[in-house]
């Protein structure tokens, strides 16, 4: 059932799926999790790994970004913490589930040797997921690329629990 | 301790619920996806535009489901004129139906439209507030515009201005026009007659709530059609107009306007004063709480535009209500979108962001229903058969008739002793078309050619057989294809066999019963590029000619001749040959040319060559006017000498520390039976450092 789009500057119409981006424009989607406390409310934790499962039949990069007590580390409003992934395109243009695993810390090396780890810490975390550029075209060329995002699962190590009292326990 | 935290794409936009109690697997924000059970997916993208009309902004696009096209109403922002066109249910193809009316100065702009479709009518009504500025409603037939007229006052027949239009049971609704005595009445709803949508009485009307308070709205729910004003919602009653009444069933939401208003089964979605809501023919319900429409929006979330342009459409295919608001000035699109699915009682928002100013958006359902609609057919076919082509080939022409737009069309062709063959399927494109066909024109002859259209299969009566002959003559052409061959003709060449010289020309084998036409021109200059325009016919041979001979009596020429040939017949003639060109003289050439400058800050240069051998007389030595292109003469010896010193050259000068570049050409003059010839001239250059 086509969706028929009139412009309002333009004597232009246009219908919705007929071409890769938005006359030009990539389509670039974006989401942002709400928050999440994972060692309860005062608890503090460090992120470890993310795993974020994505399903696609055509290839498309993108990048997450992560939220932590209402500071974005995206290199403007806190430090850069971004980290970006490409699902790459099924062989057969069917949809393909895939799993990217995002590492949340980094090493602390002294003397090039790893001598810990340096992670976000914080109470409520949130997670920005977002495509950049347009969604590349299946392998067999007929339709669009299509990229379905399905979840994210995030390991944290606790560094701190709840305080009772904070908490009202 | 490492703890392990699930965050499923689940729960859809939630801006509003606090963090302790809002569901982990919500998002705050979702730009540009849409969902699934369990999933979101990254909208389509927007394509580039299928058509464009130039000068004018797409207003509105209406569904004409009676006719299986749309109707698009188009602005002209400078000059105001409104215009109708229709387009097929993909958008393409638009045809211009005609002007409806100019946009009134100081009328919302760009203007608003509402329609709707009746008994294979469709109406077209100008949803401006100000009834002085409002247009006439229109009916459209699907091929002429019609000022909708009654006589609702007793003075005669006069235009009616709806600002809104609505079907509902077997009645074409109208609100916000009294009469043309009292044209005011924003809370007049007009009904027509039963089941004859363009005929409306004086007595049949209503007034719905506060009298001057405008009706914005009206659409279908559960519960029967629902009016709504921008802060009430009435639910209509009645089945017929012995019963028709209205009842209040909300007194503090109604909608923002009429575009801002969707049915989708037995639910009205509209965009109230405080937001979305929706209605079954009840009190509405609120949607808006998940979107927090009183907090800003999300960071880097661009604004909608202005809520008067916003409208609503249902995009049954990912089940999803759209509020749109477009954004002139920043030319950019922020769409509200209610996911449906999976249930429409658990509905779940996102936001689409668009960078274009859309103005309207509409979905088309391309049914078996609409398919059934007879396609068009053609009239005025013309067959112009290539005439002294080298292959076969025709332009077929014809008028479309009552095409919807949609129909793919047919060629057929046969040779008049032969079979009929379909020779080309092209989609239908405006009022008349015409094609240029190959297959099935094999050769000369005649030929038949026949034309006709399908709509996904249905094929209109009377053209039904795949014989075209018993199709009807008006589809049917006939004409004839000439094909000659295109000559290949060889180096000419030269001789004296004295008193005059000979050209000999020869070229492939003619097309069978051809005349061949011979054409020269000369050249004065040896390098003076040769043009088609100075050809000059100088012989046509008899039919099936492969060659002729071209007689010149005056010697002693420094000429090129250049010759083409081209085969005729019947007055149809083929496409030209190659051109050749020849020396006027023999091919008698000095070999091993230099040029050589002669020594830094030099005013000389010293061309050498070796002579052929053939009793030459002299040589002539000529150098590049570079101004001109030609060739002037710098040196005539009278005897075969094998060098030639030139000091000071023509037009080579030195500049110290510079290359010089030196461009020569030199004939041989030779004795043939007693008469002087010069041979082909020979170029060659020379750089040296000056």
């Amino acid at each position: 059932m086509p969706l028929l789009l009139g412009s309002g500057l333009t004597g232009s119409t246009y219908l919705l799926g007929s071409g890769p981006d938005d006359d030009g424009t990539p389509v670039e989607a974006l989401i942002e999790t709400d928050r999440v406390a994972p060692a309860g409310l005062s608890g503090e934790v460090v992120g470890y790994l993310a795993y974020l499962t994505l399903t696609a039949t055509a290839s498309v990069s993108g990048r997450l970004t992560p939220i932590v007590d209402d500071v974005v580390y995206d290199g403007v409003h806190g430090p850069d913490a971004r980290v970006g992934f490409t699902v790459t395109a099924p062989a057969n243009s069917r949809r393909q589930q895939q799993h990217v695993v995002l590492g949340l810390s980094c090493p602390l090396l002294i003397d090039g040797i790893e001598m810990g780890r340096l992670g976000l810490r914080g109470t409520w975390f949130q997670f920005r997921v977002e495509t950049l550029g347009s969604i590349g075209a299946p392998v067999d060329g007929l339709a669009l690329g299509e990229l379905l995002g399905e979840g994210v699962s995030v390991d944290f190590d606790t560094v701190g629990t709840t305080n009772p009292i904070l908490a009202g326990i | 301790m490492r703890t392990t935290v699930a965050l499923p794409f689940n729960a859809g936009l939630d801006r509003a619920t606090g963090s302790y109690a809002v569901d982990p697997s919500a998002l705050t924000d979702a730009r540009n996806v849409s969902y699934r059970e369990g999933r979101w997916f990254v909208r389509p993208p927007l394509g580039t535009p299928i058509t464009t009309l130039s000068d004018v902004v797409v207003a509105e696009l209406f569904v004409f489901r009676a006719k299986a096209l749309m109707v698009k109403v188009v602005y002209n922002p400078t000059s105001g004129a409104v215009t109708v066109y229709t387009c097929n249910l993909q958008g393409e193809n638009d045809t211009l139906i005609g002007a409806w009316d100019t946009l009134a100065s100081g009328a919302l702009s760009p203007p608003r439209f509402v329609g709707a479709e009746a008994e294979g009518l469709f109406f077209l009504a100008h949803d401006e507030p100000d009834v002085t500025k409002r247009m006439t409603t229109q009916t459209f037939d699907g091929t002429n515009l019609a000022a909708l007229q009654a006589d609702l006052d007793g003075g005669g027949a006069e235009d009616i201005k709806f600002r809104g239009v609505c079907t509902h049971l077997s009645y074409l609704w109208g609100w916000g026009f009294g009469s043309d005595s009292d044209p005011d009445r924003p809370e007049v709803l007009r009904s027509s007659n039963a089941g004859d949508p363009a005929v409306f009485t004086n007595v049949n009307y209503q007034l719905i709530g506060v009298v001057g308070e405008p009706i914005l709205s009206m659409g279908l729910t559960a519960g029967g059609a629902v009016v709504q004003k921008e802060i009430e919602t009435h639910l209509h009653l009645g089945t017929n107009r012995l019963d028709f009444d209205a009842m209040l069933i909300d007194d503090k939401f109604g909608a923002m306007t009429a575009r801002l208003a969707v049915s989708v089964g037995d639910t009205r979605y509209f965009w109230s004063a405080h937001g979305p809501r929706a209605t079954t023919g009840a009190a509405s319900v609120d949607l808006a709480l998940p979107l927090e429409l009183q907090a800003k929006l999300p960071a880097g979330l661009p604004t909608g535009g202005d809520v008067a342009h916003g409208w609503a459409e249902y995009d049954q295919d990912v089940r999803q209500v759209l509020f749109a608001f477009p954004d002139f000035g920043a030319n950019r699109t922020l769409m509200y979108v209610l996911n449906l699915r999976p249930s429409p009682k658990a509905p779940r928002w996102s936001y689409h962001v668009y960078p274009k100013a859309l103005l309207c958006g509409r979905v088309t359902t391309v049914t078996t229903e609409t398919a059934l609609v007879s396609p068009g057919t053609a009239s005025a076919v013309s067959f112009a058969g290539s005439q002294g082509a080298s292959s076969a080939s025709a332009v077929v022409g014809w008028t479309n008739n009552a095409t919807v737009g949609d129909e793919t069309v047919e060629i057929w062709v046969k040779p008049s002793a032969g079979s009929w063959t379909q020779s080309r399927t092209l989609p239908v494109s405006g009022t008349s078309q015409s094609t240029t066909i190959t297959t099935g024109v094999t050769g000369s002859g005649s030929y038949d050619v026949a034309v006709r259209m399908k709509r996904r299969g249905n094929i209109a009566a009377g053209y039904e057989s795949s014989d075209p002959t018993a199709w009807p003559a008006g589809a049917k052409a006939s004409g004839s294809v000439v094909v000659i061959a295109t000559p290949v003709l060889a180096a000419p060449v030269w001789s004296y066999p004295t008193p005059n010289e000979l050209f000999t020309l020869s070229w492939s084998t003619p097309t069978a019963g051809c005349t061949v036409e011979v054409q020269r021109q000369i050249t004065g200059d040896p390098f003076q590029p040769f043009t088609s325009s100075s050809y000059a016919t100088i012989q046509t041979t008899a039919a099936d000619a492969t060659g002729t001979t071209d007689s010149v009596s005056t010697p002693q020429q420094k000429y090129y001749h250049g010759y083409r040939v081209r085969f005729a017949k019947d007055g149809v003639s083929g496409p030209w040959s190659n051109e050749v060109l020849c020396w006027r003289g023999p091919a008698i050439q000095p070999t091993g040319m230099s040029v050589l400058w002669n020594g830094v800050g030099g005013t000389s240069y010293t061309v050498a060559w070796v002579n052929a051998g053939a009793g030459e007389l002299g040589t002539d030595v000529q150098e590049l006017n570079p101004s001109t292109g030609g060739y002037e003469e710098i040196a005539l010896s009278p005897s075969p000498g094998t060098s030639a010193l030139v000091s000071p050259p023509l037009y080579a000068h030195c500049s110290v520390y510079a290359n010089v570049t030196v461009h020569v050409m030199i004939f041989h003059l030779v004795t043939i039976s007693g008469q002087t010839f010069w041979g082909a001239p020979v170029t060659a250059q020379g750089t040296g450092l000056c």
